[in-house]
């Protein structure tokens, strides 16, 4: 892991620490993912645009953003505490986000409706939109995918953080997803799966998806939830929990040390 | 008033080419002409309201002047999250219009009979919803929300209508229009209402000759003219409605009127109406109709009404 992503996700540790705030495990899941498609597609890329559909990864964003300097470390620092415009669910009342969301299944659509805009303004540029594998249980997804495939939005590109966890127990367990890359390939669209901590094969994937004509796009990410803490990682219970002083510790050394 | 609505869209739309309509797979025949004039601005999503309002937000966000048109209950209870975290959080500029309101699909049963709509979308932040009852009013609206208006908005368009032939002007958007006055004497009884209902209200007005009554036409249930407030403040004032009673039209003069004496005529959402049956049909099995109107205003009248 290299040590901007270790930096980033000790920042995202010492924000939920200090806030009490929750989704540490699904933050770590797709942080590599967001500093990614942010370092490569929308910063200084205003063409481009990127929907997080599943919000309660937004402290991620906001993050990545102060990496940027988009949001200054006072604004940051406030996370989650009393009067900050940085609520749990990413807000578009913080500069750099367009859109908010929070609730599953609503970015793809939204996501979809830019893309339109584009085809029909005739204007450069993507659509990228990060979506939970849980979110695909929600049906107004399916709603999305088929309108863009309908209507040949190859600017959308749709990535999904795929951890196969979701709040109770495994995806699988819960309501099954698979055969996930064949679903979305059913319904007309481009489909590329890598390892979304890989930052080489996620470029390779992009670039792959962004070449593709006359159809939308979806990256299916690998991903293992609570990524750079071997205590959290691939653990159902840190979809919530929030770390004690002790957890904190072990976690911050494990996020160090991690290879 | 929906084909008037259409035809001054597709107008405005020829020259603004930001206004886009989005369908979800309705308006047969009538959203025709608007596609052929403006093909480039008219997208049928599918029979998928959820996402007709997701896109919305999407176009809206770059700057985009959109449409969402579908029958009442689709376009607003179906799509209710999407439209409260997407239009209404945002604020963009999107107008979800609906056809059918009330009982006017009656006999193709509950599932279209949009009665609760105005009161779900009463509470959604930002929203300013209009209820017009004629095409004079639909004109009116129609040409400001297509101009003036950049926030979220519910357009609830009947299939009935109230036909007029001594046309009473329009002051302005947040001024209810008065559709009758039975004499020139100061009224006794103040009628609020919106929408084709108001028809029923005209015939119960006409048989009551006795009392001295106004009815205004309320097409606006966001935004009132305070000065039209205090003017009526302290009148008796009776509400007809074609939604249930909770968070309606009386409710919004409620909160207005605050000194006001205010009754209604409207319905009771435990009331389901199962059977087939026209608009003015089940507006009379469901107590809302002309008869029942009559008997209020005389109740109301006789001081009766507590």
């Amino acid at each position: 892991m290299i040590k901007i992503l270790k930096n980033i996700r000790i920042k995202i540790l010492e924000l939920i620490f200090a806030s009490k705030a929750s989704h540490i495990g699904s933050i770590f899941s797709c942080v590599d993912i967001i500093y990614f498609t942010y370092e490569n597609y929308i910063y200084r890329r205003h063409y481009n645009k990127f929907i997080l559909s599943k919000g309660h990864a937004g402290l991620a964003y906001y993050v990545v953003l102060n990496h940027f300097k988009k949001i200054s470390n006072k604004v940051l620092n406030n996370y989650y505490k009393d009067g900050s415009p940085l609520i749990g669910h990413i807000s578009h009342k913080v500069n750099g986000i367009d859109v908010s969301t929070g609730s599953l299944g609503q970015g793809l659509s939204i996501a979809a409706g830019q893309a339109l805009q584009k085809k029909i303004d005739k204007k450069k540029g993507s659509i990228f939109c990060l979506m939970s594998d849980g979110e695909c249980q929600e049906g107004s997804n399916w709603e999305a995918a088929l309108f863009a495939n309908h209507y040949k939005l190859d600017n959308l590109i749709a990535i999904i953080d795929y951890n196969k966890l979701q709040s109770l127990t495994s995806v699988k367990q819960t309501i099954d997803i698979e055969p996930l890359g064949k679903k979305w390939k059913s319904f007309g669209w481009n489909v590329f799966q890598c390892n979304g901590h890989d930052l080489n094969l996620l470029k390779k994937q992009f670039k792959k998806a962004l070449r593709s004509k006359n159809s939308p796009s979806i990256i299916i990410c690998d991903t293992i939830k609570g990524r750079g803490s071997r205590m959290i990682e691939n653990k159902v219970l840190w979809h919530y929990r929030c770390p004690s002083i002790e957890e904190f510790k072990i976690i911050k050394s494990e996020i160090n040390s991690y290879k | 008033m929906r084909d008037k609505f259409l035809e001054i869209l597709t107008e405005k739309a020829n020259k603004n080419k930001n206004i886009i309509l989005l369908v979800a797979d309705i308006g047969f025949g009538v959203v025709n002409e608007f596609k052929k004039k403006n093909p480039k601005q008219f997208f049928n999503v599918g029979i998928s309201e959820q996402n007709m309002a997701g896109i919305a937000v999407g176009l809206a966000l770059s700057g985009k002047k959109v449409f969402c048109y579908s029958i009442a209950n689709f376009t607003t209870l179906r799509s209710i999250e999407q439209i409260r975290n997407g239009a209404c959080y945002h604020n963009l500029d999107i107008k979800f219009v609906s056809g059918g309101s009330g009982y006017s699909y009656g006999s193709l049963g509950y599932s279209h009979h949009a009665i609760e709509d105005l009161g779900i979308m009463r509470c959604l932040p930002n929203l300013e919803i209009f209820c017009p009852s004629s095409d004079h009013e639909i004109d009116y609206i129609a040409n400001y929300l297509v101009s003036d208006h950049k926030t979220p908005a519910y357009l609830r368009i009947d299939k009935s209508k109230i036909l007029e032939t001594n046309l009473k002007k329009i002051n302005n958007i947040i001024t209810p229009r008065l559709i009758v006055k039975s004499n020139k004497k100061d009224s006794e009884i103040i009628i609020f209402s919106a929408g084709g209902i108001i028809e029923e209200v005209k015939k119960a007005v006409k048989k009551a000759s006795q009392i001295n009554c106004s009815v205004y036409s309320i097409f606006n249930i966001s935004k009132l003219n305070t000065k039209f407030v205090k003017k009526f403040e302290n009148k008796k004032i009776l509400v007809v409605e074609e939604t249930i009673k909770e968070n309606g039209i009386s409710s919004f003069l409620r909160e207005n009127f605050q000194r006001s004496n205010i009754t209604s005529v409207a319905l009771d959402k435990n009331t389901i109406y199962y059977y087939a049956g026209s608009q003015t049909f089940i507006r009379n099995k469901q107590k809302i109709s002309e008869k029942y109107i009559l008997k209020k205003l005389n109740d109301i009248k006789n001081n009766n009404h507590a």
